[in-house]
């Protein structure tokens, strides 16, 4: 650091723009300028090629104002004397990481480096993170999105020759000092269901820098819809196209349209389809409405927009999308999908329109901007408005923070963990009376870790955060979690039995404190299918032993019957929290006599459709009006037998549940008949909050109400006959079952709140169900 | 009163059961049945065809003494001797013996059935174009003018179409043994269809099914179809005095790796607490949980047993627990009552539908819920005497409707 130099900042990275194209690249160039202009040092350790790093230094590097202070380095050159490295390694991520670890040691040494930042993907720092924290300085690893997350989001096959990279990114995640997320939601969404080492203490929120590309003169009579990114289904091409065709249907948008531009060069890896199978997407009859124009630089992109009505970002998984906001800031009025992403980047109604990812819905948007010329103007006014926020340096309290958390790191991993306990739940303490319950869970969306997260009276923790995570002592966490809950001045912890190693913790509480009370948070549902079903029970056991060994003192609670009943008849105090029900979205305003049916696969052990098809084929014999049918896309066995035995007049097929959801009658009717243990399948809660409603199998939670029986819940799940019947007296009786359904709702929220009540107090299970 | 020699009843088992058995087991079994009538009584309910067929039982006795079945020209000779015995005007079924629940229930249903091929060992996929050539040669030379296939694998039709190109007045019917869901598979869905497409173009004149309602479903259809509910008759004279009260029985027969799943079923015994586990065709996993949760057992076994043993280690049990998930008409209740022991089934066949007390008391509407299937089945060995009363009257019911089913299906 120069004398006067606010901080270095070191990047390791493969992106930089304009050398290389890429996000990353965006945001690196975007951060280095601003840290530059606000008196940083920056130095930056560029893994490329020779020519691209020629193109950088004797370029690039000399239109960056302030480049005085950009010291830049590659790679290769600072690798030359590293011996031993295994080339040709089965991994390049291997191989990558252990020169970037090598690079990153020999220029820690050169300079005096406050921070290195690296971007999550592919595990490059995992090397250089697995030495000890005293031998190098902070690192913060920011949120791009791993290539696991594409990966998973994307759904491509997860190959287990990828298992090394993944593990990689894992690795270095949770070895990082600090994560830099670009927005609350991206995190909370995406990140940390997915990987919960990633704690919220260790992430600070930290949007990524940016400059508009340049501004527009709105043109409100421009008719032209774009499209901008790579060519492919991880951008929402296929999204973007299949709207496009779908809008097209309409004579009056048809007709306002001059036509769709898709801007972006061709992607062949992260993408499910081909840019030709892409382009198939379009009718041959329509293809003179849409025009590719392969990359454009910014120089060129500008012109293209005065055009433009609109742009469109169907993306299904960003962190931030430079794109979206570059024509955002230009003063493209935007159309954009719900992802996590774009609701930390754009404000509903003001920066953007937002979609719910379906190609009806996004159809839907571009009809609806296309006729509102004043809601496009106010869209574009605002994008331009906002550029100047994005301009905002957060490293000075990036560098504060991690000061301090490093000197509290000093005194060690488990006085940390004792600490920062310690402190959660003085605080809980302070924010209550006293906290009546400590549960230790992993991050939850749902079941009863999740319920208990919202209780005043009681604090959630992570495993971490008491030891039951891979590095630290179990008898010191335990340590820390008595003296946690005698500062809040409690003695009843619950733990997720699904914790590895959770028994044995528990049990170690049991002795360790003959006042302690522990209660198993155990299961959403007993354990399904024919994979994983016996570790699921065999995880059970311990939980067992400890119930018959500490009889008065080893509870039970879970939101399923089945698995509190298990453990009630071995002799535990169990609790069965009923689960929450979403209300019953609108109905929409279809054709009264119109019924349409979407059939959903199973998710345990039974798969088949079938049965459900074959009641649909029959009661459509009886009488039945149903007008169509949706079923699983990927099922082409079910849409052959739905079309050998006429179930419906038309057949549908969704790859994405909530297309089957869009639109069509006004009573509309999901099957998910199967016996699995679940009171509420997330497919048929994603039915009731669009308004129909779910026919499930006797394990359902409307089990619990007679007037439900045989319609709403099939006992006899697998008989056809039954669901035939069932199905055509639901549709009958559509407008009374929902508003049945309404007070039902109510009632089991009454019963949960019940039930939670009991758990925290630790006196007795109550009593749900019955008529 | 006729003493069988260990031979006969050897052979008799080998040949319908599919398995050889040792002499000391021969003699075991003579032993405990010196009657002829008792003999028969236990293939009866192991097989049923026998007992019903007192000239079918006497050829498989001579049979037992014709070591050279399994040689080319010995398959000829054990058709002939078949046939010779049969009542040509009689409808006869033809079945599979390697399938074992549906040659079961085959040779409960009909008085006269017939394996072809003639032995479990033989798959029926091998049966090529010679096969089919021989087949046709012995059915026609049977005399027998109504066959009913049973089961319904890809070269009955073949054999269909090669009869009745020699003589087209020969009838032929299907029972269909497959349920709704199983259509959701590949090779049953291709095969369904096939059949559907033989009964439009008159190779087959009527459907049997015996997954109660799909009946219904073939009437709309277009298709003649009835529904053939299995059953065996209960001698409540016979039943035990029910000594054995705390063993559980868990005989699955391993022919399903998603339709009867054990899990639940053992885990339920655990939380019976008294009560002690015996089970067979539980699975490597099923023997795994039982360690995992310390479930007490008697015996276990992760393989299935001979049926003949399974008929001798039912009576010494409490209950037998068949919560399974899927299942068109099943056999194991059904044995397990004629044997005087209460079972458990899960919400997946027409059995008990329709009693009020046997649905309450023995339908387990949660199959994958252990705490519930653990208070049915306490509660079904505690009031065991009126469970078995009642299902010895709604047996007798079942008893006239599955006649009455079978002589409008073979009308």
């Amino acid at each position: 650091m120069t004398e006067s130099s606010r901080g270095c900042v070191l990047f390791a990275t493969m992106e930089f723009y304009p050398t290389t194209p890429g996000g990353a690249g965006i945001l690196i160039h975007h951060t280095v300028c601003l840290l530059l202009e606000q008196g940083f040092t920056v130095v930056l350790l560029f893994d490329g090629g020779p020519s691209e790093f020629a193109q950088l230094i004797d370029v690039d590097r000399r239109k960056i104002p302030l480049a005085d202070r950009l010291l830049i380095y590659r790679v290769d050159d600072l690798c030359e004397d590293l011996d031993g490295a295994p080339e040709p390694c089965p991994e390049i991520a291997v191989s990558k990481s252990i020169r970037l670890d090598h690079a990153l040691r020999k220029l820690t040494k050169m300079h005096a480096v406050d921070l290195i930042e690296l971007y999550d993907y592919c595990g490059h720092g995992f090397h250089y993170l697995s030495r000890p924290i005293e031998d190098r300085p902070p690192v913060a690893i920011r949120l791009h999105s791993t290539i696991e997350l594409i990966e998973r989001k994307t759904r491509m096959p997860l190959l287990p020759d990828r298992l090394c990279l993944y593990a990689m990114e894992r690795a270095q995640l949770a070895l990082a000092d600090v994560i830099l997320a670009p927005g609350p939601a991206y995190y909370e969404q995406e990140i940390r269901p997915r990987y919960p080492a990633i704690t919220p203490d260790r992430v600070l929120i930290s949007p990524p820098a940016h400059r508009p590309i340049g501004q527009i003169e709105y043109d409100p009579d421009a008719r032209s819809v774009a499209f901008y990114g790579r060519l492919s289904t991880l951008k929402g091409l296929d999204t973007f196209l299949r709207a496009g065709v779908l809008a097209l249907q309409d004579p009056v948008f048809a007709h306002w349209l001059e036509q769709f531009v898709i801007i972006g060069p061709e992607e062949n890896v992260a993408t499910a389809l081909s840019e030709s199978e892409l382009r198939a997407l379009i009718p041959n009859d329509r293809a003179d409405r849409f025009r590719f124009t392969g990359r454009l630089d910014h120089a060129a992109l500008l012109p293209q927009l005065q055009n433009v009505a609109f742009a469109c970002f169907a993306n299904r998984v960003e962190a931030f999308c430079y794109a979206a906001h570059e024509l955002h800031t230009a003063g493209i009025p935007l159309i954009v999908n719900r992802i996590a992403a774009f609701e930390d980047g754009f404000a509903e109604g003001n920066g953007a329109l937002f979609f719910d990812g379906t190609a009806f819905d996004l159809a839907d948007n571009m009809k609806r901007l296309a006729r509102d010329t004043a809601l496009r103007q106010r869209l574009s006014q605002y994008g331009k408005q906002r550029a100047a926020s994005y301009w905002r340096n957060h490293y000075p309290g990036h560098l504060a923070w991690l000061r301090e958390r490093r000197a509290t790191r000093a005194e060690g991993m488990v006085d940390r963990t004792l600490a920062s306990l310690a402190l959660e739940a003085k605080r809980a303490a302070l924010a209550t009376d006293g906290i009546a319950m400590i549960a230790i869970a992993p991050t939850v969306t749902s079941g009863i870790a999740a319920m208990l997260r919202d209780r005043p009276d009681c604090r959630v923790l992570m495993p971490e955060a008491v030891g039951l995570a891979a590095g630290l002592d179990r008898g010191q966490g335990i340590a820390a979690a008595m003296q946690a809950m005698g500062n809040a001045g409690c003695r009843k912890i619950a733990i997720d039995t699904g914790l590895p190693g959770a028994a044995e913790f528990a049990e170690q509480f049991l002795q360790a404190d003959a006042d302690i009370s522990v209660f198993g948070l155990l299961r959403e549902r007993t354990p399904l299918g024919v994979g994983g079903t016996l570790a699921a029970y065999r995880a059970l056991g311990p939980w067992l032993r400890l119930a018959t060994r500490f009889p008065a003192r080893v509870s039970a609670a879970s939101t399923s019957q089945a698995l509190t009943g298990l453990f009630s008849r071995c002799g535990a105090l169990t609790f069965t929290v009923p689960i929450r029900l979403p209300a019953l979205g609108k109905t929409a305003a279809g054709d009264d006599d119109a019924i349409d049916v979407i059939v959903i696969a199973g998710t345990g052990a039974v798969s088949s459709t079938a049965h459900m098809i074959m009641a649909v084929a029959q009661a459509r014999r009886g009488g039945l009006p149903i007008s169509r049918l949706w079923l699983p896309a990927q099922d082409t066995r079910a849409v052959a037998m739905a079309r050998d035995f006429a179930a419906a007049p038309i057949i549908e097929r969704y790859e994405n549940l909530g297309d089957a959801f869009r639109a069509g009658a006004r009573r509309r009717v999901a099957l998910q008949v199967f016996p699995d243990d679940d009171a509420l399948p997330d497919a048929a809660a994603v039915a009731l909050a669009a308004g129909a409603l779910p026919i499930l199998g006797p394990a359902c939670a409307f089990a619990g109400r007679a007037a439900f029986r045989d319609l709403l819940c099939i006992a006899f799940w697998e008989d056809a006959m039954a669901i035939a019947n069932g199905l055509t007296r639901t549709t009958e009786c559509f407008g009374r079952l929902a508003g049945d359904y309404d007070q039902f709702r109510r009632d089991r929220e009454e019963m949960a709140k019940a039930a939670l009540d009991s758990l925290l107090a630790g006196s007795s299970a109550p009593v749900i169900g019955g008529p | 009163m006729i003493r069988l020699d260990r031979s006969a009843v050897g052979e008799a088992v080998r040949l319908f059961e599919g398995h050889a058995i040792s002499a000391a087991e021969a003699d075991e079994l003579c032993a405990r049945h010196p009657s002829r009538e008792d003999f028969l009584v236990e293939l009866w309910l192991r097989r049923g065809a026998l007992a019903r067929c007192p000239e079918l039982a006497a050829v498989v006795e001579r049979a037992g003494k014709n070591r050279s079945l399994a040689s080319g020209g010995a398959e000829q000779t054990f058709y002939e001797s078949v046939f010779a015995s049969l009542d040509r005007h009689e409808p006869t079924a033809l079945y599979v013996p390697r399938w074992h629940g549906v040659a079961t229930a085959t040779r409960c249903l009909f008085r006269q059935a017939v394996p072809i091929p003639p032995s479990p060992d033989r798959r029926p996929d091998d049966i090529g174009d010679a096969g089919i050539a021989a087949y046709t040669e012995i059915l026609l030379t049977s005399g027998v003018r109504h066959f009913i296939i049973s089961g319904g694998d890809a070269f009955h039709l073949a054999l269909i179409r090669s009869v009745l190109q020699r003589d087209a007045g020969i009838r032929f019917d299907l029972v269909w043994h497959a349920n709704y869901l199983q259509l959701g598979e590949e090779a049953p869905w291709r095969l369904f269809r096939q059949w559907l497409q033989a009964a439009e173009r008159g190779l087959i004149t009527r459907v049997g099914v015996v997954k109660a309602g799909l009946d219904e479903f073939l009437h709309h259809l277009k298709i003649d179809a009835v529904a053939l509910p299995n059953f065996i008759p209960v001698d409540p004279e016979r039943y035990n005095r029910g000594k054995v009260a705390d063993v559980v029985g868990i005989w699955l027969s391993g022919s399903s790796s998603y339709r009867k799943l054990p899990h639940a079923m053992i885990a339920a015994v655990k939380a019976m607490r008294t009560f002690c586990l015996k089970g067979s065709g539980l699975g490597a996993e099923g023997l795994a949980l039982v360690t995992a949760l310390d479930v007490p057992f008697l015996q276990v076994f992760e393989d299935v047993i001979p049926h003949e043993r399974l008929l001798r280690a039912i009576p010494n049990t409490a209950i037998s627990l068949y919560v399974t998930i899927s299942e068109c008409s099943p056999m194991l209740p059904i044995e397990s009552f004629s044997l005087g022991v209460p079972c458990l089934i899960g919400p997946s066949s027409d059995l008990f539908r329709d009693h009020q007390l046997l649905r309450e008391m023995l339908v387990v509407d949660q199959p994958y819920n252990p705490g519930m299937i653990a208070d049915m089945a306490v509660a079904a060995v505690a009031r065991r005497g009126d469970v078995l009363a009642a299902y010895s009257r709604y047996n007798k019911e079942v008893e006239v409707q599955a006649r009455d089913a079978l002589v409008r299906f073979l009308a």
